[in-house]
């Protein structure tokens, strides 16, 4: 593979959910520009997950977001898992297959949960070797996502953004940039989320994530089950002022609306992304 | 400590933490004034059960709603605790809990069978595709082949004996009408279940059909299905009751070759 710059975006999409596949392929088909289905979910033997997302797929570009590749663990990659992805990919011909920069369990386990990693230069050799290798075994780039975060390591000799960018840098990767989760560590942190921003490459950011989140009173949750919150639209204005017209889809993982609710949270992204362009050309 | 051990070690006390709760981590963990280490490493032992559970309860939710949320929820705690996932997907996970609920409710046999029951629906709902075979397949048959005729099944097809009412429970509450009281059976029903296309289909099976399928699924010809019809039918009988469970088979899109 030759180092290159991101794919040119395919505009504004959704990640599918059973609730709207019906939707997409009958009166809201065309209302968006690509899709994003969940790895996992598809990993099955027939029925009607892979029924729909041969339908959909014939109708839009598609890209596959997993959550269980677990890059940053201590354990050996998952072989059965990675030539799964792989078959799936084959089926499915995705635009980019992504998942997430962080771990989801040692030891066998899978915590399905999104943990947070060691900011070190000993973790950061460990995770770009093991992208490497999946890159090799899917024989295609990977995107990795950044995720939301409640703790941090005292050990930790650099800051999110830097590591982010020294994995994309080393490994030869892309990013997706969840926008919300940037927002979400950055209170849970204390640190500058347009510090993140600018620490990250221009050329490595493949797609954006927006969703919402649950507010704590002292801290924040990252739950993807509620609308895109101000803070968060106003991140996304100054990511796409930085980074361009990437990708951008509304993830919403919890408490599924009606499709026409999050097409309207998407008409927000085109409005802010254009407004976002014309300050950046102007500039 | 090398370097891969140094995160290995972080790892392995991260996640003892968020599953028995051990606190060695918490050395490791920054923390502020307001929400201190101890706090923020409760956010993801509490989300980590709190999102097996829902795991369970979106691939059994009729056993949710006939145990109630608070018990089922105390079963899945029990469960997450004693077979942790090592699942990618965690559409599998929960593959064990029959086996809790038969042991922590041996007078509640229905609440395993149940879990059973749903478990294998959810199988055939996303279980292999197959073309199945038509009337015309079998039309197209040279009679004398017939006695040593085998039959492929749609890898959905799978049989239940069950000692409860489970499935009625099942339907009672998938079409939201009030289930009838919970019974232990005296004598064990068989049920099919298959996926027809897209479509999960069940019913209940009479002890012939029962036994034919039995045989048959184990790669027996058409002379063992008749053969095994004798012990209910008469034998002039047979012939007739073979063709006609054999085309049942068929138009209901179970069988998907002949050989």
């Amino acid at each position: 593979m030759s180092k290159s710059s991101a794919l040119p975006s395919l505009g504004f999409g959704l990640g599918v959910r059973p609730a709207h596949y019906e939707a997409l392929l009958g009166e809201r088909q065309g209302s968006v520009g690509w899709l994003e289905a969940l790895t996992e979910n598809y990993l099955v033997p027939g029925g009607k997950p892979l029924h729909y997302l041969e339908r959909l797929r014939a109708e839009y570009p598609i890209v596959l977001h997993g959550v269980s590749l677990s890059i940053g663990s201590a354990d050996a990659l998952n072989e059965t898992y990675l030539a799964e992805v792989k078959a799936l990919a084959d089926r499915v011909e995705p635009a980019w297959v992504s998942d997430h920069l962080c771990w989801t369990g040692v030891d066998g386990v899978n915590l399905h949960d999104l943990m947070p990693m060691p900011f070190t230069e000993a973790a950061l050799r460990h995770v770009v070797s093991r992208i490497a290798a999946v890159q090799e075994r899917l024989g295609r780039r990977l995107v990795l996502e950044n995720v939301s975060s409640y703790v941090s390591f005292t050990h930790s000799d650099m800051t999110e953004w830097e590591f982010l960018r020294e994995i994309a840098l080393r490994a030869d990767c892309h990013l997706l940039l969840d926008v919300n989760n940037v927002y979400v560590s950055s209170v849970n942190h204390g640190f500058d989320p347009m510090a993140y921003l600018r620490g990250i490459p221009v050329e490595r950011v493949q797609q954006f994530h927006l969703a919402g989140h649950r507010n704590m009173g002292d801290y924040l949750i990252d739950t993807h089950d509620a609308p895109v919150c101000e803070e968060v639209w106003q991140l996304f204005h100054a990511a796409v002022e930085r980074f361009g017209p990437v990708s951008t889809m509304i993830e919403r993982d919890d408490n599924i609306p009606e499709i026409d609710v999050l097409l309207a949270e998407l008409d927000r992204a085109r409005e802010i992304t254009a407004a976002a362009q014309a300050s950046r050309s102007a500039a | 400590m090398s370097d891969a051990r140094a995160l290995a070690e972080l790892q392995r006390d991260f996640q003892r933490h968020v599953m028995h709760g051990q606190e060695r981590i918490i050395e490791a963990v920054g923390g502020s004034p307001s929400v201190p280490a101890s706090v923020r490493l409760g956010i993801y032992s509490e989300a980590y059960r709190l999102r097996l559970t829902d795991a369970l309860a979106s691939t059994l939710p009729r056993l949710q709603q006939l145990m109630g949320k608070e018990p089922f929820s105390a079963t899945a705690l029990e469960y997450i605790d004693l077979c942790p996932s090592s699942y990618p997907s965690i559409r599998w996970f929960g593959d064990q809990l029959p086996r809790l609920l038969r042991r922590s409710f041996p007078e509640q046999p229905w609440l395993a069978e149940l879990a059973t029951w749903e478990w294998t629906i959810a199988a055939a709902f996303d279980g292999p595709d197959a073309e199945p075979a038509t009337v015309a397949t079998l039309a197209a048959v040279a009679p004398e082949q017939w006695p040593t005729l085998q039959f492929q099944f749609h890898p959905t097809v799978q049989c239940l004996q069950l000692q409860s009412n489970a499935p009625q429970l099942f339907k009672a509450l998938t079409e939201e009408t009030l289930p009838p009281p919970p019974v232990a059976l005296e004598q064990p029903q068989a049920w099919l279940i298959w996926r027809e296309g897209l479509k999960t289909q069940y019913r209940s099976l009479e002890a012939d059909e029962h036994a034919a399928l039995e045989v048959m699924r184990a790669g027996g010809t058409f002379e063992a299905l008749c053969d095994t019809l004798c012990a209910w039918h008469e034998a002039e009988a047979v012939p007739a009751q073979a063709a006609s469970m054999l085309k049942r088979w068929v138009v209901d899109q179970m069988i998907v070759g002949v050989s």
